[in-house]
């Protein structure tokens, strides 16, 4: 079923100075300290990222402008070992019902302060059917254009 | 990013991602793709320029047929742009928890800091 079967899964891992509850309370209730503030797709900055916390809850981001731009839903809340949300953002930097790739994240703790965060982006292939429109995010500077400079320039491949 | 922009716009017709998907499964001929598709053989020849043109997709002589097969450098570098996201958002997630626990250090609840890799 899947369009490009051959496109994995994004895998990315980090060592984190917390126990495992703190890391995933960060991760979802402070998501707004770290996100990077240029990356969403609202008409003004991001006052705040919301993912509330319950299977079923949303995953959104308030703009200082007032409005709201969803990114997914939680599907499975089980802190503070497992995380899965719904990214249903598609080609076309829009939010899209019918489009739905996973974000898993696991939280190892493996001293009291000190926890391994697993981060998995699969089920890409749906990106696919969207793709004719992402021509238009790569060429707006500051979308993922501006995210992925910004990173090469920083933090390295 | 140029070749991105052309590989996604190359997937935006449901037929090459068809074509695409079947090439997943290993390498095939033209007429072998003309058989399960509902279009014409000229037709899957012209949406195999496409992706080969993108980057997608290769071939290669194998006797009298020419084969096509996927691509993976090409399927790497659509990919590579999400993984760059992830990369740069978890380092940044990494950082911010570091900043807290310097907080709790500074409150005497640690006295020696690892950040990890």
């Amino acid at each position: 079923m899947s369009v490009i079967r051959a496109v994995e899964s994004i895998h990315r891992e980090v060592m984190v100075e917390a126990g495992a509850a703190r890391a995933f309370e960060l991760f979802t209730a402070g998501m707004t300290s770290w996100w990077p503030a240029a990356h969403h797709i609202g008409s003004a900055p991001i006052a705040e990222i919301v993912i509330e916390p319950r299977a079923g809850g949303r995953w959104f981001t308030r703009h200082q402008d007032g409005t709201e731009t969803s990114t997914g839903f939680v599907t499975v809340w089980q802190p503070p070992g497992r995380l899965v949300l719904t990214w249903q953002i598609g080609a076309d930097w829009k939010y899209h019902d019918e489009l739905v790739t996973s974000v898993e994240v696991r939280f190892v703790q493996e001293a009291p302060e000190r926890t391994r965060v697993l981060l998995e982006h699969r089920g890409l292939e749906a990106f696919g059917a969207d793709a004719a429109a992402m021509r238009t995010t790569f060429d707006e500077p500051g979308a993922w254009t501006g995210t992925l400079a910004a990173y090469a320039a920083g933090v390295g491949a | 990013m140029t070749n991105v922009t052309a590989m996604l716009t190359a997937l935006g017709d449901p037929t090459r991602q068809t074509i695409l998907d079947r090439l997943s499964d290993g390498p095939l001929a033209v007429g072998q793709l003309a058989e399960v598709l509902p279009i014409s053989r000229p037709a899957v020849s012209q949406h195999l320029k496409v992706l080969k043109d993108v980057g997608l997709v290769t071939d290669r002589q194998q006797g009298t047929r020419r084969l096509y097969q996927v691509d993976p450098d090409g399927l790497a570098a659509l990919r590579a742009h999400l993984d760059g996201f992830w990369a740069r958002s978890m380092a940044a997630f990494q950082q911010r928890v570091s900043e807290t626990s310097l907080a709790h250090e500074e409150r005497g609840e640690r006295d020696e800091r690892d950040p990890g890799r």
